[in-house]
């Protein structure tokens, strides 16, 4: 009983995150990586108010929660306002970026200083407490007033929280605009300051979570908050749906449980990440849910806003214009092929290892992008094929190419056993379930003595570098023609119908989750085949070569590139390696452009992406050469199935979107 | 005529293939300007082709290495400075005494030999410039604000080192080159052909184990690299380090332990990092205290991620409240040690905390000074420092600095101690490698790391010694034997060393590194005979 009471104790971080990332999607459908930083930042604050200017608790707490109020207030409304029309990927990533300008601003904040140094972090018995009496021993373990504190004040909070939303009217309204927005603006609610609201609340719970939490947890200033603390919420939100606080908060003590008895009696920190994603592979594998409206509102929410179009067949066969294809097709050819030539050898090799990281971001943009699925683990997945391809060749002395195949069939079969469960249920539990599955390779599976090698992928002798850089441009060509050809036949076709609207397409006879899940699998094998190309050219391989945090790169790539679009996915790989080639003294300047912080500025501008930024100046171009106008023309077929595509929400949507076009801006409600 | 737009066309397509011809064509010139040749076109990390040097002795394994229990170098002559005689104590700053010129005959290490001219030496340094393009991190961004500024500190030093004769009438030069991280694979493979292929070093300062991996395959000498000597004497030749080796680093805890702690009679438990490097550094603990005679009682794996450690500082206190009251600790940070000396707080609970060289943090003065007083009391551990003020060099490192950049806040700053340690020791070696054999080749600066082991360099910290890979080979190095106890001292927030007087009179100015100490420490336990 002691431990139990401890773990309910400790699992309540994870319940109040999860309560915190259940009341963002709600209003904003989004996963909220920066619900971590926001309440660290209130962590902070309060130690600068107590111990650097040194307030008293109360009036320290509470100028503590209005800064933290505002943060959230000014998030919502110079970045998520801005993003609320665009593709909630977007808006996830943007969360990415969010969480690191949350951290500048801890750093930022003054700290308090012993022995003339700024204290970047502290134990539990530093942080201030409203009262200092009532420990009490039971059993093994000792409970002071920071543990009492919790144990009332965590319930109050989420209890708040839910009276919030069920008893007030803003939380109905809260409530109202999550469960249909369109229909909710229709109603007179106002849906966009429903949202700041929500992320003010969202704030506020945080900030009041980790302060909670800091006199038993203590700080950290320096470092952000990682994603096994994230991923933990992110089950619990996802096993409450995303949809009810109660669900969410008792799903979070109950995860948090099980891992502080998993660690007590393993002592085993790593084992218990595995633990958790296992239950919560089980708990969706044996869960049977109806399809609300809600999910179905929200899956068709992850697709881009408009999608790159091909051009014209009049400006496609105009001479002049293929003459300019076949002269830039050429140029690029010659390029990639004289490169190893004359770049130097460092390069090359860099290069080299771009090929097979552009294939992974090929593979996210096939799930991403026609699937409609998100996937925060593909990284994992690479993973996968480089450690335990480095096995087969290294420890079982097979061929380099045949397990060049074995790992292709590994990842495809890896993403079967990920998708099975998640794809059966609508929804983002592929994202979360994908991004456990990074957390748990890189910090358990990486590291097992049966499934790791020693340490490097030979290649066969005969392949030096430059030999290994023509061999991954192939495989990538390989893999781009594959996933055109995909793209045009039935599977992709059936994929985008059933991420543009599942349920007419299963009203067509389409198998939706074998589909899916097919696409997943594919995806899978060929993430397995990036990851594969890519040890190969690093060679020397190791769970720090393929940490979880890059498969949010991976992602980040797929979107600026453009989801949806190959060339989107080669566009985005290039834009995040440009600082790997640049001269060094610039690379840190230019290496902030694919940190979230970059990225958040590059979204809020061109959300679109780069393939649509692509698009703009191929249309202006080949309008100028051919004097074709390039805008693709919608015939009135094309305009029949785009509105066959729709839900009726989104039909509703439209309509509001056409009256409120002719109104001057900020007509919106 | 061709049509306008078509005539456009095609010269938007020749200025493009123009433009890109020239482009490229300045890439390779400036790339020829740094060095290159096509020689080293195809070399990519763990490529086997142009990598083993010539001459190498056909005696050696295929990284050089002699076979095991042989005394001498591969070529069968005893090795100069690897009698174990005292090395020099360099002056204040690192000045070395006048150059006696010995030469001898310099055994093969397989070692490449390469980026010294008659004028010059290129020795290379790898850091994280932060160019890798990582979504969810600002490493690198920012990491002058907090560390300093490791290209000026490196500079700063550079300038000293030839500013006081250089290497032996050479002039010292250094090129950095970006390594990315840990988490940049990419980079750190594209760091080691730079330095070995491209600008062609003579050795490099190694920021990272994921690089000196590599730059061990290429067979460059570098400085830092991997902890293990079974771990160095899988790379060969070519690493020295300012630290000791994990097993000689281990063997004295686990004694100190059983004669010091009286951890055989005790209850020892371990803390430590659940990551691949400190679970494998685990097991040479534990069979160094098999060795002695006893083992842990428990051993708790805490996640190396600062949002769920803390957590788990509160269950790993409340689990080892009743099993243990020595806790041992290994981290390389000083973050959890916080954590979980606070949390054996708040559970009423104070075992005496142990600790080596191996986490660092804790075994400096700011390390200590974060830990709560009254909790940090029972902290007893072994040091490689020395007592502060003890050295004739305390405050090199600052004050050279502080010579070359004025006082800009960052003298005694993290980039400021690593490049003074760094350049200092490199450049030691490879003076005294042009001392004892006449000229500078990676092969002869093995015999310099070998010359000047046991001296002291820097802010009077740390003795230094180096691991060499051949621990029963040509160099007669069996382990790291200088350290001392130390006790935090909660009142003064800094150290006691109540062994000090002994550790001195054998490790003072003109004793360094002869004597051994640990004669009294590294005693194996052995079983009473029935």
């Amino acid at each position: 009983m002691d431990l139990l009471a401890l773990g309910l104790v400790l699992g309540m971080s994870t319940a109040l995150l999860a309560v915190g990332l259940v009341l963002v999607h709600m209003s904003s459908r989004v996963i909220n990586f920066a619900q971590g930083e926001i309440g660290a930042f209130a962590v902070a604050m309060m130690i600068t108010m107590t111990a650097r200017a040194h307030w008293p608790y109360w009036p320290a707490l509470a100028v503590t929660l209005l800064a933290t109020a505002v943060l959230g207030a000014v998030i919502e409304r110079t970045i998520i306002q801005r993003l609320f029309d665009a593709p909630r990927l977007i808006a996830l990533l943007a969360t990415v970026g969010i969480a690191q300008i949350v951290l500048l601003l801890r750093l930022l904040l003054p700290k308090p200083e012993r022995g003339g140094a700024s204290v970047l972090f502290q134990g539990a018995t530093t942080f201030p407490l409203p009262f200092h009496s009532g420990q009490f021993t039971f059993g093994r373990v000792v409970f002071g007033p920071q543990h009492i504190l919790v144990l009332i004040g965590g319930p109050i909070l989420a209890f708040a929280t839910a009276a919030f939303l069920t008893r007030s009217t803003y939380g109905l309204a809260v409530r109202a605009a999550a469960e249909n927005a369109p229909r909710a603006r229709l109603m007179g609610i106002p849906v966009r300051r429903v949202s700041t609201l929500a992320w003010v609340v969202a704030a506020l719970l945080a900030g009041g979570a980790f302060m909670l939490l800091a006199p038993i947890n203590g700080y950290s200033s320096a470092d952000a908050i990682g994603l096994p603390l994230l991923l933990r919420g992110l089950a619990a939100a996802t096993l409450a749906g995303f949809g009810s606080v109660g669900l969410a908060f008792g799903w979070g003590l109950g995860i948090g449980l099980l891992d502080s008895l998993i660690f007590y009696y393993t002592k085993q920190a790593n084992l218990s990440d595995a633990v958790v994603l296992g239950v919560v592979l089980v708990a969706l594998l044996i869960r049977r849910e109806a399809r609300r409206r809600t999910t179905a509102g929200e899956e068709s929410s992850w697709r881009l806003a408009e999608p790159v179009r091909a051009l014209p067949s009049e400006i496609t066969a105009h001479p002049r214009w293929r003459a300019l294809v076949f002269g830039v097709s050429g140029l690029g050819a010659a390029a990639v092929l004289a490169a190893p030539l004359m770049l130097s050898p460092a390069r090359t090799y860099l290069l080299a290892t771009i090929f097979g990281t552009s294939i992974v971001v090929l593979a996210l943009t096939i799930l991403t992008g026609w699937s409609g699925q998100v996937s925060l683990g593909h990284w994992g997945i690479a993973g996968v094929a480089g450690i335990f391809g480095s096995r087969l060749v290294g420890h079982w002395g097979m061929s380099f190419w045949l397990a060049f195949l074995v790992v292709a069939v590994l990842g495809g079969l890896t993403a079967l056993l990920i998708g099975l469960p998640a794809l059966r249920l609508p929804g983002t539990l592929l994202a979360v379930v994908t991004l456990g599955f990074a957390v748990v390779s890189e910090s358990w599976l990486y590291d097992k003595s049966w499934f790791k090698g020693d340490g490097s992928l030979v290649r066969p002798e005969w392949v030096g570098n430059r030999t290994y850089y023509y061999l991954a441009a192939g495989v990538l060509l390989a893999c781009v023609l594959s996933a055109r050809a995909l793209q045009r036949g039935r599977l992709g076709r059936n994929l985008v119908a059933i991420r543009d609207n599942p349920a007419q397409a299963a009203a067509f006879g389409i198998a939706v989750v074998r589909t899916r899940l097919t696409g997943f699998v594919l995806s899978g094998v060929l993430a397995a085949i990036g990851g594969f190309v890519w040890a190969g050219c690093v060679v020397t391989v190791s769970p720090n070569s393929f940490p979880a945090t890059r498969s949010l790169t991976i992602l980040a790539a797929a979107i600026i590139g453009g989801l949806g679009s190959i060339f989107g996915a080669l566009l985005g790989t290039a834009y995040l390696a440009i600082s790997l080639f640049v001269p060094e003294d610039a690379a840190r300047y230019v290496g902030l452009t694919s940190t979230g912080l970059g990225l958040l500025i590059l979204i809020c501008f061109f959300p679109g992406g780069l393939a649509r930024l692509a698009m703009l100046g191929r249309n202006a171009l080949a309008t100028w050469v051919t004097g074709v106008a390039a805008t693709p023309r919608v015939t009135p077929v094309e305009a029949t199935e785009a509105m066959s595509a729709l839900t009726g929400d989104e039909l509703v949507e439209a309509v509001l979107t056409a009256q409120a076009a002719p109104t001057a801006a900020g007509s919106h409600p | 005529m061709l049509d306008p737009r078509l005539r456009a066309v095609a010269i938007v397509n020749a200025v493009v293939l123009v433009a890109g011809g020239l482009s490229l064509g300045q890439v390779r010139y400036e790339n020829r300007h740094k060095g290159d040749d096509s020689s080293s076109l195809n070399t990519l990390p763990g490529d086997t082709d142009g990598s083993q040097q010539p001459g190498a002795s056909p005696s050696t394994g295929p990284s050089g290495q002699p076979l095991p229990g042989a005394t001498t170098g591969p070529n069968g002559k005893p090795l100069p400075g690897s009698s174990g005689a005292p090395g020099t104590i360099t002056g204040p700053g690192g000045a070395t005494p006048p150059p006696v010129t010995v030469t001898t005959d310099i055994p093969d290490f397989g070692l490449r030999t390469q980026g010294v001219t008659k004028d010059s030496v290129l020795i290379g340094a790898d850091y994280d410039k932060g160019s890798c393009p990582q979504a969810q991190t600002l490493a690198g961004q920012f990491s002058a604000q907090a560390t300093g500024d490791i290209a000026k500190s490196f500079s700063t030093y550079v300038k000293y080192i030839n500013d006081t004769g250089g290497i032996r009438g050479r002039t010292l030069k250094l090129v950095t080159v970006d390594d990315g991280g840990t988490y940049c694979p990419e980079k750190n493979g594209s760091a080691a052909i730079e330095l070995v292929d491209q600008y062609k070093v003579l050795m490099d300062i190694a920021g990272l184990h994921e690089v000196s991996d590599l730059l061990a395959k290429k067979h460059l000498p570098f400085l830092g690299g991997r902890s293990l000597i079974s771990e160095q004497r899988k790379q060969g030749y070519g690493q020295f380090q300012p630290f000791q080796d994990a097993e000689s680093d281990y063997a004295n805890w686990a004694s100190f332990g059983r004669n010091y702690l009286h951890s055989n009679t005790r209850k020892p438990c371990l803390i430590h990092p659940d990551t691949p490097d400190f679970n494998n550094l685990e097991k040479y603990l534990v069979r160094a205290l098999s060795d002695q005679g006893y083992k842990f009682k428990m051993i708790v794996k805490y996640k190396d991620d600062p949002s769920t450690a803390t957590q788990q500082a509160t269950q790993s206190a409340i689990a080892m409240k009743p099993n243990c009251d020595q806790v041992w600790l290994i981290a390389n940070n000083a973050i959890a040690d916080v954590f979980f000396t606070d949390a054996a707080k708040t559970q009423n609970w104070y075992p005496t905390w142990t600790w080596t060289a191996r986490t660092y943090l804790i075994d400096t003065q700011t390390g200590g000074a974060l830990m709560q007083p009254d909790e940090w009391k029972n902290s007893v551990g072994l040091t490689t420092r020395i007592k502060a003020g003890a050295s004739p060099y305390e405050g090199n490192c600052a004050n050279i600095y502080k010579k070359y950049n004025g006082d800009d806040g960052m003298s005694t700053s993290a980039s400021a101690q690593i490049a003074c340690a760094t350049i200092l020791l490199s450049s030691a070696a490879m003076r005294r490698a042009v001392d004892v054999t006449g000229e500078l080749t990676g092969n002869s600066l093995m015999l310099g790391v070998n010359a000047i082991r046991g001296d002291f360099f820097w802010d009077a910290t740390v003795p230094v010694t180096f691991s060499v890979p051949g621990l029963k080979g040509p160099f007669d190095f069996t382990g790291f034997d200088l350290q001392t106890v130390a006790k935090w001292n909660g009142n003064r927030l800094d150290y006691d060393f109540p062994e000090y007087p002994t550790y001195w009179k054998i490790m003072g100015p003109g004793k360094s590194g002869g004597v051994n100490i640990t004669h009294a420490l590294q005693k194996k336990y052995t079983p009473p005979q029935k």
